[in-house]
């Protein structure tokens, strides 16, 4: 997936004001400019959710398949 | 090399606020001048020039309009839309308990299945559009947002033009759903707890307006006295009543923003357009323009209230150079 320049900014402008991320300084390289933001404490509650939810996803997609090759699908059109 | 670059983007991030330039406009520069040279160019890129018009115009809305105050709207707005259907689409054009479309379908030379006109797919897509905003991914919710407003537009038009019997006084119905997705569509992805909350409650809503305003009891409304829809601006939300409500809506946001609450004014006049809409159109066809200048005269109270606001928050804002400290 790639992101386009403008997306990322207004993505970071909207975490930032629903708290999610916070700046944590910017730093002038070769002339140019880069900002640096941190996780905020309400921001890695949801990162950890949504983690969470999508192990839960995967787990129960694994599980799936496994039961899929146990009953002998593998291979056929199922 | 990056001169040209810089020189593009200073170009064409005339499109962001100014605010915004200032704050984040060099950060921005920096990440597109880091991605050229990496692809080894010295131009901003076609999709990048779109990006950074359609980006800054998200950024001068919500320049505008705060996007809390945007999601706010939208969960009620969508809530409403999805209320809207729900009863519209049930109540009014299909009527399913006590048979008594009877003697609306006498009256009607053509049905559709077994509603009455072809409204109730404005009604489906906007319940599902409603439902999407709770259960399903953003696109989906805005696509179906758009069908809405396609549905309607056509319904508009057929209603307009009178093809068939199908179009008969429904353009009042499709020009509020439309306006409504309409103002979703153009906000922030909505709360959705609080758009099932907002559903239910103008469900509650309906049901207290029509057995307490509305021309005939509600028992008699919900077994099918229905002509339509249309019928729904007669039982259930009248233009009068929305027209009044507009004005204390208006008045207490004008009210909110004075006693800085701001941000529910705001809310609650983005969750009138429909309604002022709905009252100014009946009074534009209905040749009652005094319904047009009282409801200006309304939103201009509410801007005056917001302009008074801003005016006291600059003038307390003490200047640094300005502040004093007690060395005590």
């Amino acid at each position: 997936m790639r992101l386009k320049v403008s997306s990322l900014y207004a993505a970071l402008d909207r975490l930032a004001s629903d708290g999610l991320i916070i700046r944590a300084g910017d730093e002038t390289v070769d002339g140019r400019l880069r900002r640096y933001f941190a996780l905020s404490d309400a921001g890695a509650q949801v990162l950890r959710a949504e983690a969470d939810r999508l192990a839960t996803q995967s787990r129960v997609a694994k599980e799936r398949l496994d039961a899929r090759r146990a009953a002998g699908f593998a291979g056929g059109a199922a | 090399m990056s001169v040209r670059l810089s020189r593009d983007f200073h170009r064409w991030s005339i499109w962001y606020p100014k605010r915004w330039c200032e704050e984040n406009g060099a950060a921005m520069l920096g990440t597109f001048l880091d991605l050229a040279d990496a692809e080894g160019r010295d131009r901003l890129t076609v999709l990048e020039k779109v990006g950074i018009v359609t980006g800054g115009l998200v950024a001068r809305g919500e320049a505008l309009v705060p996007r809390e105050v945007q999601r706010l709207a939208s969960s009620i707005l969508v809530g409403l839309l999805g209320a809207f259907a729900l009863f519209a689409g049930v109540v009014f054009e299909w009527a399913p308990w006590g048979g008594a479309n009877r003697v609306v379908l006498e009256q009607f030379t053509q049905t559709f299945g077994h509603f009455l006109s072809p409204f109730v797919i404005v009604a489906g897509l906007a319940l599902t559009a409603m439902l999407a905003s709770v259960i399903a991914p953003d696109w989906l919710y805005r696509s179906l947002l758009g069908a809405t407003i396609i549905a309607s537009l056509a319904v508009m038009a057929l209603a307009h033009w009178g093809i068939g019997q199908f179009g008969f006084l429904r353009a009042t119905p499709a020009f509020f759903a439309c306006v409504i997705a309409l103002l979703a569509l153009l906000s922030a992805a909505p709360r959705r707890r609080v758009a099932l909350i907002s559903a239910g409650g103008w469900l509650v809503t309906f049901l207290i307006s029509t057995a307490v305003f509305g021309p005939l009891p509600l028992a008699h409304v919900v077994s099918g006295y229905p002509y339509g829809t249309l019928t729904f601006f007669d039982a259930v939300i009248q233009p009068a009543l929305a027209y009044f409500g507009c004005l204390i809506a208006l008045l207490a946001a004008a009210l909110l923003t004075l006693i800085r609450r701001a941000k529910v004014g705001a809310v609650i006049v983005l969750v009138s357009i429909p309604f002022a809409t709905l009252s100014a159109a009946h009074g534009w066809f209905g040749r009652d323009q005094i319904y047009l200048v009282v409801l200006a005269l309304g939103y201009t109270a509410t801007a005056a209230a917001a302009v008074v606001r801003m005016t006291r928050h600059a003038s307390r804002a003490t200047p640094p150079e300005e502040i004093t400290i007690n060395p005590q």
